[in-house]
Formats: structure tokens, C-alpha cells, sequence
């Protein structure tokens, strides 16, 4: 039995010419949650859905907890919450739930048992007899989960659970995913664009672009990595500050903010402000400092990656010339 | 597999289905009481051929024929193409069962409902046949004999139209365009063909046989012809013939020595179309049936949903 919940062994999808999945090699560990980031078409759902095994590797190939993707085995222990989930226009919730069950290989009696008790769990026990196709999106994204969740998976495969969402229901099915988590020490690989919202559940960061993985770290470790300490500060003379940082640190005035430092040497710049405070006799009205958010880290990322690409155009179309 | 062919049964055997059923088989039992009743009192034999000659054709044409062959392309069409477009095949593949094995669930549940509407249907026919007519017991015992022989058949024509429904079903990404193959099979090769026959027919008779091969009355009303002849077959004059012939071209009529030829004959010599031997038949329609619902399930094996 491998150590890794899921691995993916240098995969590749391609649909046509277009390559939506790169080469990508990946090693999950059990009980982490992990958020899987990238821009719209980067490749996070065509990654998940291989996966879960809608769609078959063109090369390469994966196992989770040493099954082959998509064999039943593998299925048995994938919960999968699709990023637009399609309901059945007849079933009405139970009985949507109960056959989801069934499906994933309970009995009659446990299935309904198991539906009951997520039906309270996400707190749908008063819509049960009701159309889960006339369902509101927030609640369709509920039963969305609770099928995902019916057969107690050990890992959750979540893709965009907050799309379309107003922020309170958003908040509701991340604050759900958290106790989820905490309830059935489960694994997670989430998608979603609301990178602020994942920054508060995930404890590892996977990014991707253009099909490639281009990060894979736990949130802290990538926070630090990419740490461009960003400084704020205001005095009564802000003018005096920046001739005295400048050609030592990158500053920039900010009306009504203040000046806007940024360096990785952040402890010497903050000695040097101080110093050049007290021995110019400046008040100091603000002294703040930046957390790196995901969404920073994110467009960070971004940047590089068409820095680099950009850099290689250039590099070839020199070498053409 | 059992939850998704219990579930593939019930959409099978949904009002809809039930009612052209039902409906079909009163409507088809309804014209053959009515033309049941006759004035003079004829020969034994030559009223019970009669009967069953309408009566084979309307189970041929209506039941086992329009009923039986659009349902079945319907509900087997959206098997999975249907789900693939609405998007739940794709919960249903995240599921812990093999493709095989959702796939065999769905055929079996479709096969079910399927022989379900056909033996209700049979069943209304035979009611309203028996209400509507005037029946002697020996004449209504000797068309119910046939039953078993309309099944046989129903099953070879659910077969073979199920499996390449499931074959477009499991290509398609859509239900209908799975479906509209389909229908220009039936018309191209069900309808076309009888309306030639009745061209030709009009203008003189000539070369009524002669477009069997692409004529799929034809061969499925030799496949009828040979389920029937377990239990009997289809005898008549050549008059009472004329409507199978016409409709099926499942028997040749050949114009007899006048000196030789009988008053009832009309001077006519009806004969079976053996043009293509029914057992040649049956091993096509068998292999295309397997290789269908094998391409269909290897397709399934690695589709990307």
C-alpha cells in the first residue's frame, strides 16, 4: 500500500491538440487538505475529474491508495462533488440521496440510515420530499456534498463548491467542508477562483497553469517563499523618508496610505525606519506590516509564469532572428 | 447494477410507455374483433387463416413493429447519451461500480420494461380482439397458441434495435442525435421499401421481390415467418396472402397454367420468398446484435464523460 493517498505519475490529457493536463506528477498525503488554484481553463477540473476517473490520462497514469484511477476500489474510497452537478428532474432529495447510496455500494437499509443522517447534517431534513432540480443553487451545492460524503469516502474531491454562490451561502458550505473535515479526518483536494476563501481551509497550496503544476507546498512554506514583506508606513514628512530608504529598499507613496515599502530583508527595514525617524525627528503616524494573502501569492505565480514564458518568446524569437 | 436497472425499468415503464402500449394493443385488438365478424358462416380453416393473417400483421406492423421498435429506440438512445448530456453520468461514474457493470444494468432494466410493454400490449390485443369479435372457442384458442411466437419475435426485434440504440447511445454526447439515426433507419429501410412495394404493386406487381436485400420488412418478416412456424405458420390462399406479401414480400405469387390453376387460386401460385434463407438472417441480425452491444461496451470502457 503506497504511502500517498493519491499519486499521479507524470499525466497528460489532451483533447485534440489542445493539452489540458501537462505532465503533471503529484503525491498526496493522507488527512491534509489541499487547494488546487489556477486561472479559468488552467486545468483543476480536467485534473480532478482524472482522478476520479471521468476521464481517462492520454499518458501517464495515477493510483489512489494503490488502486489504479477509476477501478471501483479506487471509486470505494473518492467522494467527488462535481463543479456543476446535474440532478435526476424526477428524484426528490431522499430518494436522490438514497440511490446515490445504493450506487455507491450500500445496502437498502444503510443507504437510507446514511441519508438521514446527512440530510441533518446539512440541515435538508425539511426539503426531502422536494425536487432536487428545483432546488436553490445553494442548496443543490448541499445535496452536491452529501452525495460526495454518503459512502464515508477517505478522500473528498471538491471542484468549485462555492461557485455561483452568495458570500453567506459561501461561507455555509466552506464552514460545512471545515467540520467535515474535522468529523471524518478526511483528505481534500478543493478547487475554487475565491482564493481568499480557501486560504482559511487549506493547509497545502497546488497551483496550476496552462495544464502544468507549478506549485505544490504547504500554504505557510509557500507564503514564505514567495515573502515580499510589504511595509506601510506613514510619518509628517513622507518625502524625507523616501530619499532616505531610496537605492536601499522599493518604496512608493500611496495617497492616503502612506508609503508602501517592499523587501525580503524585513527585520533590517524596519531598524532602518525607526532609525531614520528617531534621527530626523519625523512623527510616526503608521507602521504596518503586510501578510502575504493567497490571492498575492496567486497573482505573484501569474506574473512569473508569463514573465517566463515571455522571457522564452523573447529568448526564441532572438534566436530566430 | 441492481439500483440502476431497477431504475432503468421503472423510466422504461413510465405513463407514456404504458399508455402507446396499451393503446397499440386495444387499437390492433379493436380492428381485428371488428373485421372478425363476418356474415356467412365460412370454412373453418379459411376463417381461422384469416384471422391469424390479420391478425400476424397487425402484431408484426403495430405491436412488435411501430410500438415496440420506437420505444425501444427511445428509452435506449438516452441510456447514456441522455445522462452524459444532463450531466449526471458523470456522478454516476464517480460511483464505486465498473462502466461494465452500470452499463449492463441500464440494457437489462431497458430489455425488462421492454418485454413488460410487449406482453401488456399482446395482452390488451388479445382482450379487446375477444370483446370486439364473435369467437368461437376453437378459432380464439388457435390465435392465443400464437403468444409465445410473438414474443420470440418481440425479443429478436428488442434485441437488435436495443443494441444499436445503445451503440449510437454510447457515440452520441446527445440523446437526440443518437435518436435520429434511428429514425432514418426505420424510415430509409422500414418505410421506404413498403412503399415502393406498393408503387410497384399499383403499377403491375412486377419485381415485388426484388429489393429484399436492403429491405428490412423483409427480412424481419422472414424472422416472423420462422417464429410463427413453430406454431403453425402462415397458410392461406393466395387472396389471404396477398396482404403479407404485399406489406412483407415474405411470398412470391406466380402466375399458374390456366388449365391447372384453381377456381380459389384466382390462377395465382403463391410460394415463399426464399430469396435470402432465413437462417442467413438470423446470423446477421445475431452477430450485428453481439458486435453492436460489444462495440457498445467497449466504447463505455473508456468513454470521457
Amino acid at each position: 500500500m503506497s504511502e500517498y493517498c493519491i499519486e499521479l505519475n507524470g499525466i497528460t490529457k489532451k483533447f485534440g491538440s489542445f493539452t489540458a493536463v501537462n505532465d503533471v506528477n503529484l503525491k498526496l498525503e493522507s488527512g491534509k487538505i489541499y487547494g488546487i488554484v489556477g486561472p479559468n481553463g488552467a486545468g483543476k477540473s480536467t485534473t480532478m475529474a482524472l482522478i476520479m476517473g471521468s476521464l481517462f490520462p492520454t499518458s501517464g497514469d495515477g493510483t489512489v491508495f494503490g488502486h489504479p484511477l477509476a477501478s471501483p476500489e479506487a471509486l470505494k474510497v473518492l467522494g467527488y462533488s462535481p463543479e456543476f452537478t446535474s440532478f435526476y428532474s424526477d428524484m426528490k432529495c431522499y430518494e436522490y440521496l438514497w440511490y446515490m447510496g445504493c450506487l455507491s455500494g450500500l445496502s437498502s437499509e444503510e443507504s437510507a440510515k446514511r441519508t438521514n443522517e446527512l440530510l441533518d447534517q446539512f440541515e435538508l431534513r425539511a426539503h426531502k420530499d422536494r425536487k432536487v432540480a428545483k432546488f436553490s443553487t445553494g442548496m443543490k451545492k448541499k445535496v452536491s456534498l452529501a452525495q460526495a460524503m454518503i459512502h464515508h469516502p477517505k478522500v473528498l474531491l471538491l471542484d468549485e463548491p462555492t461557485a455561483n454562490l452568495d458570500p453567506t451561502s459561501r461561507q455555509e458550505i466552506l464552514d460545512t467542508v471545515r467540520r467535515m473535515v474535522q468529523d471524518e479526518h478526511l483528505t481534500v483536494l478543493i478547487s475554487s477562483h475565491v482564493l481568499t476563501e480557501l486560504e482559511t481551509v487549506i493547509s497545502h497550496v497546488l497551483m496550476i497553469d496552462h495544464g502544468r503544476l507549478i506549485l505544490n507546498a504547504p500554504i505557510a512554506e509557500a507564503q514564505e517563499m514567495f515573502k515580499q514583506g510589504i511595509l506601510w508606513v506613514d510619518t509628517d514628512d513622507n518625502e524625507k523618508l523616501i530619499l532616505g530608504l531610496s537605492g536601499k529598499y522599493k518604496t512608493e507613496a500611496v495617497e492616503g496610505e502612506g508609503v508602501r515599502i517592499t523587501t525580503k530583508e524585513m527585520d533590517a527595514l524596519k531598524k532602518d525606519v525607526v532609525s531614520l525617524v528617531y534621527s530626523n525627528g519625523m512623527q510616526l503616524n503608521k507602521l504596518s506590516e503586510e501578510v502575504l494573502s493567497l490571492d498575492s501569492l496567486y497573482k505573484q505565480m501569474m506574473e512569473g509564469e508569463k514573465n517566463g514564458s515571455d522571457t522564452e518568446k523573447d529568448a526564441s524569437e532572438n534566436a530566430g532572428a | 447494477m441492481g439500483v440502476i436497472l431497477k431504475r432503468t425499468l421503472q423510466r422504461t415503464l413510465v405513463l407514456s410507455a404504458v399508455i402507446i402500449s396499451l393503446v397499440a394493443g386495444l387499437l390492433g385488438g379493436l380492428v381485428l374483433g371488428r373485421s372478425g365478424i363476418v356474415d356467412n358462416v365460412p370454412a373453418f380453416d379459411y376463417y381461422l387463416n384469416s384471422r391469424l393473417i390479420e391478425q400476424h400483421t397487425v402484431v408484426f406492423f403495430l405491436i412488435c413493429g411501430a410500438m415496440l421498435m420506437v420505444i425501444v429506440s427511445a428509452v435506449a438512445t438516452g441510456l447514456i447519451a441522455g445522462e452524459v448530456h444532463e450531466g449526471t453520468f458523470r456522478i454516476l461514474v464517480s460511483k464505486p461500480n465498473s462502466r461494465m457493470s452500470i452499463l449492463l444494468g441500464k440494457v437489462l432494466g431497458m430489455l425488462i420494461g421492454a418485454l413488460i410493454l410487449m406482453v401488456m400490449s399482446l395482452s390488451a390485443m388479445y382482450v379487446m380482439n375477444y370483446l370486439c369479435g364473435n369467437y368461437d372457442g376453437n378459432i380464439f384458442k388457435a390465435l392465443l397458441s400464437y403468444f409465445p411466437a410473438y414474443l420470440i419475435y418481440g425479443l429478436m426485434v428488442t434485441l437488435f434495435f436495443s443494441s444499436l440504440s445503445v451503440l449510437l447511445s454510447c457515440v452520441a454526447k446527445k440523446r437526440v442525435i443518437a435518436l435520429l439515426p434511428m429514425l432514418l433507419v426505420m424510415i430509409v429501410v422500414l418505410v421506404l421499401p413498403l412503399v415502393v412495394r406498393l408503387v410497384l404493386s399499383l403499377r403491375g406487381g412486377a419485381g415485388l421481390d426484388k429489393i429484399s436485400f436492403l429491405d428490412l420488412n423483409y427480412h424481419f418478416g422472414s424472422m416472423f415467418r420462422w417464429c410463427t412456424d413453430f406454431f403453425g405458420g402462415i397458410k392461406g390462399t393466395s387472396g389471404q396472402l396477398e396482404i403479407p406479401t404485399l406489406l412483407m414480400n415474405i411470398f412470391r405469387q406466380t402466375a399458374m397454367d390456366a388449365d391447372i390453376a384453381h377456381a380459389q387460386n384466382a390462377g395465382v401460385l403463391t410460394t415463399v420468398n426464399n430469396t435470402i434463407p432465413v437462417t442467413v438472417l438470423l446470423a446477421f441480425y445475431g452477430a450485428l446484435t453481439v458486435i453492436n452491444y460489444a462495440a457498445g461496451f467497449a466504447i463505455i470502457r473508456r468513454k470521457d464523460v
